[in-house]
């Protein structure tokens, strides 16, 4: 299993980033590839290649603001959740991306 | 797609649009507020020169904040054929006297309009001209006429009727919209409610109204510098890694961030919050009891030399932050003394 995510918030200083972690965190200690992107005020970070996106089984967009260039992701099993629930439950967002990416198959 | 929650796809259109104009209310009101310091009231008053001009220059950064905010609001919504539109819409609403909020109606129009306007179906290969041509003219044209002819005066009566309540609000009136803005600063920390409080300042500064902001940024300081100060007194309230934490919250509170606290919060909630909420109503009180005022964003320690009557920022602060902290710490004490019975009963057994 190997996901992709894009964290934003509105200020693009911190919750961005703790969201960023702790899907990081979340993924790791459920053995699943995660890569995240940031897009906080300085723009766009750690940015998702194209091929990465085509290997992603899903996709998690955790932003409680329009995230830059979603149409990369079209065509592929994504859900979306604000910033702090990313930050609060991050397993569960991943499982439920999971379940849908099940569901899809 | 399934079906579409507007609620939702509102809310992030009007956070996108204040994620994106945030940099130009920093530059332009600390280059105005910078002018009006160096050089005296008076001396940037006199035309043509460098102190007017600087003025100028910060005053007119400043003046992008409407389009700006309509146009990522519209964009959020349309994607990138709803950015011209929108930022017309937010054009409009200045010449129209709509404001801030004329902005925000503005830009949602936008959105809408271009919204569905992109659902028009041509043949593929007439695509391009849609792109180019139809879109950015036809958008601007209907959002034009809506906010020209049908909701710009409205607008700008409302906004105009808003701008002169909060200006006449005095005494303990002032004082109770000071003590809600601090406390939905407080509430979630950086979150949508903190964000709804802080766009609401931002609407003032773009009608020169200092005072919102002033009592914003002493209430968002006040859990980072309470969850630090409760966790030098009384160590034994927490976990090691939350006085990890503690040592970083109350620089990140320095800087203006909330969200240093959040692991507090996240960690007990129903303690934490309710204590940072007293607090920052408490310290946003006084300080607009006492007159502070800030006109730029970026709010934190570093502002203090750009707020008028900072004193009362900082008394506020301190007090908030104490009583934020005591009522923490005593909250947090009862649960330690109960678990702590606990124990002894159970060993007891």
């Amino acid at each position: 299993m190997y996901i992709v995510c894009v964290t934003s918030c509105p200020a693009g200083i911190a919750h961005t980033y703790m969201a960023a972690a702790n899907l990081e965190k979340a993924a790791k200690k459920m053995g699943i590839d995660i890569k995240v992107e940031k897009q906080g005020i300085a723009g766009i970070e750690d940015e998702l290649s194209e091929e990465e996106i085509a290997r992603a089984d899903g996709v998690i967009i955790a932003a409680d603001i329009s995230i830059a260039q979603k149409e990369r992701f079209e065509g592929k099993t994504i859900i979306e959740c604000g910033v702090s629930e990313a930050i609060k439950n991050p397993e569960g967002v991943i499982n439920k991306l999971i379940e849908e990416v099940k569901k899809n198959v | 797609m399934s079906k579409v929650n507007h609620g939702e796809l509102i809310r992030k259109a009007l956070m996108t649009g204040v994620s994106y104009v945030i940099p130009f209310v920093v530059a332009g009101g600390v280059l105005m507020t910078l002018s009006v310091m160096i050089w005296g009231v008076d001396a940037v008053k006199v035309e043509g020169t460098v102190p007017y001009i600087m003025k100028q220059y910060g005053a007119s950064i400043l003046g992008l904040m409407v389009p700006i905010i309509a146009g990522y609001i519209s964009y959020s919504l349309a994607d990138r054929p709803g950015l011209a539109p929108g930022m017309a819409a937010g054009l409009v609403a200045v010449q129209t006297g709509g404001g801030f909020l004329g902005g925000l109606v503005g830009g949602l129009i936008a959105g809408y309009v271009m919204m569905y306007i992109k659902k028009i179906k041509v043949n593929k290969t007439f695509m391009g001209v849609m792109n180019f041509l139809v879109y950015p003219i036809l958008g601007s044209l209907i959002v034009g006429i809506i906010m020209l002819f049908i909701i710009g005066k409205p607008i700008g009566a409302i906004n105009t009727a808003l701008t002169n309540w909060l200006k006449g609000l005095e005494g303990i009136n002032a004082m109770i919209l000071a003590a809600i803005i601090g406390a939905m600063a407080c509430f979630d920390m950086g979150g949508p409610v903190n964000k709804a409080a802080f766009t609401f300042s931002l609407a003032a500064i773009q009608a020169g109204i200092g005072e919102p902001y002033a009592a914003f940024t002493a209430a968002k300081m006040v859990p980072g510098f309470a969850m630090a100060l409760s966790a030098l007194v009384f160590p034994k309230l927490y976990t090691e890694d939350e006085q990890e934490a503690a040592k970083a919250s109350w620089v990140l509170a320095a800087a203006g961030i909330t969200e240093g606290a959040i692991p507090f919060a996240l960690a007990d909630p129903l303690t934490v919050i309710p204590s940072m909420m007293v607090g920052g109503a408490v310290a946003s009180a006084i300080t607009r009891w006492g007159g502070a005022s800030l006109l730029t964003l970026g709010g934190s320690l570093f502002t203090l030399p750009l707020t008028k009557n900072a004193w009362a920022l900082i008394l506020g602060l301190v007090v908030g932050t104490i009583v934020a902290a005591l009522v923490v710490s005593f909250l947090k004490g009862l649960k330690y003394r109960r678990k702590n019975d606990l124990k002894t009963a159970n060993g007891g057994n």
